[in-house]
């Protein structure tokens, strides 16, 4: 867990003001403990995310909510596709295949 | 190798802007986070990244355009993207708030839609685990194992030096086969370390029970130890008591993190012969008449 001040040390191109300002806006969401901001390695990535599409690639901020929003949309979608393909994949009879010839036929 | 003006798809004499621009393009249809289950963008992204690092500064493009540094450049810092933290479920507080528990939906979804990247419909493999004892030795050291698997292959293991109880290993690729030309899933090798008769391990240390004499205690003395990489001599300080600990620095298990080896800690342990002969009992009695003592004391 990183602390506010560590932020710019560890994602190069992002000020304690931006990263305030993120953080507010609920783009970021670091855990509290004591009442200190404490930042994990998701919330990190996450930032250097930001950082990415603010700085380098210059995307409007005010465009950032909706892209934000379409990137959790999809690692939800991710996941559930995921725990479906699991759940084909634990099923003791040859399913997979069978859906697999089912799927290509409606495509 | 291929020119960085190409991999950036602009012309040698493009201006500074002109290749920020063509950068900017280009990571925003390439960027990782944009394309979570595209690895085929993430490597052309390090490949733009690495181009524009040189190109995007006009010292080291100048450098480049007189050959002085060559495309391969230096390697750019490795960060993790996001996208491997939110498959992995470490980004939960950031999951959708739109809700998904209408499965129907996404049945009609897989069904209707492209699935792979290709545009076909795959699946990935499933992931297997196992469970691998190996011995406290080799766990310390490192060691090749193989597993055989119930339909008669076998499964190569390399244990990385100084492996723990409990830890995982996870091998890509070699989990169930993925269908319709979906990708292996992975392996996860469970690792149990079997005890040793002498040995244990507290992270990189290893710590051992080091039984002495009665006369090494009282004297000192020099005595064989035995270590992961064979015996040595060490010396036992005169006064040596029970519980107290000679460091062996730097003979304990390596940590391939830090590169560096822990240390062997040998906990001193006074045994008795197992006959008192009356020697020693005529010995004792005389010392104990001017010179007894209290151990108890601080207790």
């Amino acid at each position: 867990m990183s602390n506010e001040e560590d932020i710019p040390v560890l994602v190069e191109g992002v000020t304690i003001d931006e990263l305030r300002s993120w953080v507010s806006e609920r783009w970021i969401r670091p855990t509290t403990i004591e009442s200190v901001l404490k930042f994990g390695h998701a919330d990190v990535a996450r930032i250097r995310l930001l950082q990415a599409l603010i700085h380098q690639m210059d995307v409007d901020v005010g465009a950032i909510p909706v892209i934000l929003s379409l990137i959790d949309q999809v690692h939800s979608m991710r996941s559930q596709m995921r725990c479906l393909a699991e759940a084909i994949n634990a099923h003791p009879g040859d399913i997979g295949d069978e859906l697999i010839k089912l799927v290509r036929l409606s495509q | 190798m291929k020119n960085l003006y190409e991999i950036l798809g602009v012309s040698k004499d493009a201006s500074q802007s002109d290749i920020k621009s063509a950068y900017r393009k280009l990571a925003k249809a390439l960027h990782p986070d944009l394309n979570p289950s595209d690895p085929k963008a993430e490597a052309r992204f390090k490949e733009v990244s690495a181009a524009f690092d040189i190109l995007g500064d006009q010292d080291k493009r100048a450098k480049y355009d007189r050959g002085e540094i060559d495309a391969s450049g230096q390697e750019r810092k490795q960060h993790d993207y996001y996208k491997q933290h939110a498959d992995a479920g470490g980004a939960q507080q950031y999951g959708s708030d739109a809700s998904f528990e209408d499965l129907g939906d996404i049945f009609a979804e897989m069904f209707r839609r492209e699935g792979g990247a290709d545009g076909s419909f795959q699946i990935r493999g499933g992931d297997v685990r196992y469970h691998l004892a190996v011995d406290f030795m080799d766990a310390a050291k490192g060691a090749a194992k193989r597993i055989s698997l119930p339909d008669g292959s076998a499964l190569n293991v390399k244990v990385p030096v100084g492996v723990k109880d409990g830890q995982i290993i996870r091998l890509r690729g070699k989990g169930r086969p993925g269908r319709g030309g979906g990708p292996s899933g992975d392996a996860y090798i469970e690792i149990a370390v079997r005890e040793h008769k002498m040995f244990r391990r507290e992270q990189d240390d290893i710590i051992m029970d080091l039984p002495i004499s009665i006369d090494e205690a009282v004297l000192g003395g020099k005595v064989e130890v035995q270590t992961l990489n064979g015996r040595v001599r060490v010396t036992v300080p005169k006064g040596s008591s029970t519980g107290q600990i000679l460091r062996l620095k730097g003979k304990g298990v390596k940590n391939l993190k830090r590169g560096q080896r822990g240390d062997q800690k040998c906990i001193l342990k006074i045994i008795l012969p197992d006959l008192i002969d009356p020697d020693l009992e005529a010995l004792m009695t005389n010392w104990r008449t001017d010179h007894a003592y209290n151990p108890r004391e601080s207790i």
